[in-house]
């Protein structure tokens, strides 16, 4: 079976105005491949824009004008993207769980935030981060 | 009170303004508000956040219906389970019926004569 593979690298400077405009780049980008579906297009947006937004908040404590690149790959069956910045590693290495224990009865303890690496979890079929060369390299990927 | 997001995006870049704004003008001025997102086609955890912020903000004595949610918020609010807290309606039409607010501009004749 011949796979075909299209790749593209797209960076930015860090800022939050940035992140939205870079996952709607990587997004279009995505449903620019013959028969992608507009839903896993909408999910491609979602988890790029949470992941970069965390890439800003946290590896570069909001700091603006630091790079960051996406280098996306669309292959037969999958899309996959790596987001690589030179921030801070992520807490002991790994990249969070995403898993929210709540209550939802508890009404005054309902979490106004942290559902980014959530819906990340949830939306991707792969998750992966490691450190290389003073890099974080976060891999993303969605079978189709 | 009727609110329409006029901006497609609830996110990071516009979360944060959008609780202000409701803050400022819409939590004390009202005991119902009903938070019409049909121009939405796009929200991060940061929106969804902020609307947890309001729901919190009104308190259990005030009323949130938010309506006309697009598939992309629908799929959001049910990852995050949150479909399960706020009180969620089709169409601002049934989200006014649900809280007998008047419409905000003149009735479907349908409507007027079922109330």
């Amino acid at each position: 079976m011949n796979m075909h593979t299209t790749e593209s690298r797209f960076s930015i400077l860090s800022s939050f105005q940035n992140v939205s405009d870079l996952a709607e780049r990587v997004s279009t980008y995505c449903g620019t491949k013959p028969g992608s579906d507009p839903e896993t297009v909408d999910s491609m947006r979602l988890c790029v824009a949470e992941a970069l937004n965390n890439i800003v908040e946290h590896a570069y404590d909001g700091a603006e004008g630091k790079p960051i690149y996406a280098d996306v790959n669309l292959s037969d069956d999958s899309y996959e993207i790596l987001l690589i910045d030179e921030g801070k590693p992520m807490p002991d290495g790994v990249a969070p769980s995403g898993e929210a224990e709540f209550d939802l009865d508890d009404f005054e303890n309902l979490p106004e935030g942290g559902f980014g690496w959530m819906l990340i979890r949830s939306l991707m079929d792969v998750v992966e981060y490691e450190r290389h060369d003073g890099c974080n390299v976060l891999r993303l990927q969605k079978q189709l | 009170m009727v609110v329409t997001v006029t901006s497609s995006r609830l996110d990071r870049d516009c979360g944060a303004d959008f609780l202000n704004r409701l803050q400022e003008h819409v939590a004390p001025n009202t005991d119902t508000c009903v938070l019409d997102l049909g121009n939405v086609i796009f929200i991060d955890s940061r929106g969804i956040g902020a609307l947890v912020s309001l729901l919190k903000l009104l308190g259990r004595q005030r009323r949130l219906e938010i309506c006309n949610l697009r598939p992309p918020v629908q799929r959001v609010m049910r990852m995050t389970r949150l479909d399960q807290v706020f009180s969620i309606r089709p169409s601002l039409e049934t989200a006014l019926i649900a809280t007998d607010v008047s419409l905000p501009f003149p009735a479907v004749p349908e409507f007027r004569s079922a109330r």
